[in-house]
């Protein structure tokens, strides 16, 4: 049972991380609290839905990781699932196409079990591979051919991005790392560093975007994002790194790289994710998360940075 | 009792179906956030409309909302009676009217003057996935009868993306839920159903999904 002091103690990651996080959204409720107050004319509900939104989905990763592994895989799978749901809906995805829409869904609780069980071969080659080989042969047993690379193409690629890639955060937790000289961090502190340090960025480039935003970085893929905005995000991102090296096995160095890294492979998936919207004339995925959109709104950084880090910390410090 | 059963069971069990194995794009909720009696019209194409439409109320408020459904198909034995009053508080009616016995309007329009909310398919019968049928006009002559009801009018469409004809089994879509209230009421009866159609043949004009097409 974690007592008191371990929550400030930076030997305990997770619990130092949980302090951190409440720290940091008690003073953002406060700071919402307060501009209600200062601009009582300002409408205040999408602002006070977004924290509210942000303590649930904060709460519930937090109490999920530090529980049990098993509850974790559950949570992303249906993340996974949420995702694909929205994308597949979202997509003019044809009704001919039925079973291999359904397969797709269907191989999300076999990837986690890979994940789960540790089978790093099965777990790297099964979407990328065997679905990849899979899934156009369900397609050519309806017989229709028109469109065809463009519909097989839509389906697997939202199995890549939103099943192979988010699993990554599943088998981060059990990643079994070399002898470092900070034992205390291990595959759940880092899934921790990884999510909070992709989401903060979000947050990050955000602020700093509506602070100094000048100069757009690509309109007509997401007009709100500008350059002041994205190396904003990336400088914050570094020091956040730095600042939470307790939760890796590198030093504060290689931590505060890593913050960089993500910052800019998270902007990257954003991008993306973006695109797909716009192409789609979309704005919100859906409306799942009261003030933020819909779940792949939401994931989409982590698309990209979950397997950049995964793969990073696999070839450099796993055994 | 029956109402703590049936908030579980909506809690637990048909919310979480609803909401994870399809999902619910809604226009127009704060509609039914409105106070006061209202009569519901959707259009019926599936087994699921019907859960899908309670899943947008809070399951608190179920013992105030009574769908319809015929008696002589809901009502057919005990233990349909049983699951169809307890899952779905339904108000079951006679189609044909029997001697000495209220008819259907006026049980309907007793449960409008105590206060609760109605839900009938003006279709009559579920139609094909996706395809529009005739407007019957039994709710707008009870609506007649009863001006201070409101005319809540819901569109449902996607649940034949999720399972056409002929399949069997379900690909998970999420469904499209538009919600709208006639602020101007008509005082005839066939301008009542006719608003009722326009606005059916409007909205799932609209959400005709082009995914079909090439």
């Amino acid at each position: 049972m974690p007592e008191l002091h371990d929550f400030i103690d930076p030997t305990k990651p997770l619990a130092l991380m949980s302090t951190i996080v409440v720290g940091l959204m008690s003073l953002a409720t406060l700071a919402v609290f307060a501009l209600g107050r200062m601009k009582p004319d300002k409408d205040m509900t999408e602002l006070r839905l977004r924290t509210r939104s942000w303590w649930i989905m904060a709460g519930v990763f937090l109490i999920t990781v530090c529980a049990t592994d098993r509850l974790t895989y559950v949570l992303f799978a249906l993340m996974s699932y949420m995702a694909l749901k929205e994308y597949f809906t979202m997509l003019p995805t044809k009704a001919v196409d039925r079973a291999a829409l359904f397969w797709s869904y269907a191989c999300i609780p076999f990837q986690y079990y890979w994940a789960a069980t540790e089978w790093y071969g099965m777990f790297i080659i099964f979407v990328p591979v065997l679905l990849f080989l899979f899934l156009p042969f369900m397609q050519i047993l309806t017989g229709e051919t028109r469109r065809f690379v463009s519909r097989t193409s839509v389906i697997h690629w939202g199995v890549m991005l939103f099943v192979f890639g988010l699993s990554h955060l599943a088998y981060l937790t059990t990643i079994p790392l070399r002898p470092s000289a900070f034992p205390h961090a291990d595959g759940r502190s880092l899934l921790v560093f990884l999510v909070f340090i992709t989401e903060a960025n979000d947050i990050f480039q955000f602020l700093c975007g509506k602070t100094f935003g000048r100069h757009k970085i690509s309109p007509s893929v997401s007009p709100n994002k500008t350059w002041e905005g994205f190396l904003g995000g990336v400088v914050l991102s570094t020091g956040a790194g730095a600042l939470l090296a307790f939760c890796t096995p590198f030093g504060i160095a290689m931590s505060a790289a890593c913050g960089a890294i993500l910052a800019c492979s998270g902007f990257i998936g954003d991008l993306v994710v973006s695109a797909i919207k716009r192409d789609h004339g979309v704005k919100d995925s859906s409306s799942a998360i009261p003030g933020h959109g819909g779940v792949l709104d939401r994931v989409d950084s982590l698309c990209y940075t979950a397997p950049v880090f995964f793969h990073l910390v696999n070839y450099g410090y796993a055994i | 009792m029956t109402r703590l059963l049936r908030m579980l069971i909506h809690w637990l069990v048909i919310k979480p179906f609803v909401n994870l194995g399809f999902g619910l794009s809604v226009r127009g909720r704060e509609v039914l956030d409105r106070e006061g009696p209202f009569v519901l019209v959707s259009n019926h194409n599936s087994h699921l409309d019907l859960i899908f439409l309670l899943s947008l109320f809070s399951p608190t408020r179920l013992h105030h909302i009574r769908p319809i459904g015929a008696a002589d198909y809901f009502g057919r034995n005990a233990l349909t009676r049983i699951l169809t009053s307890l899952i779905f508080n339904a108000l079951l009616i006679q189609r044909e009217r029997k001697e000495g016995e209220p008819g259907a309007l006026e049980v309907m329009g007793s449960e409008l003057e105590a206060g609760r909310s109605l839900i009938v398919f003006p279709e009559g019968t579920r139609g094909a996935p996706e395809q529009l049928g005739r407007i019957r006009s039994g709710a707008s002559v009870l609506l007649k009868s009863h001006p201070e009801a409101r005319l809540v009018m819901v569109a449902m469409s996607g649940l034949g993306r999720s399972m056409p004809k002929g399949s069997f089994y379900p690909v998970p879509f999420i469904c499209k839920v538009t919600i709208e209230e006639a602020e101007q009421r008509p005082d005839e009866v066939a301008e009542t159903t006719a608003l009722v159609q326009g606005f059916f043949t409007r909205v799932l004009e609209a959400e005709k999904r082009e995914n079909d097409g090439w």
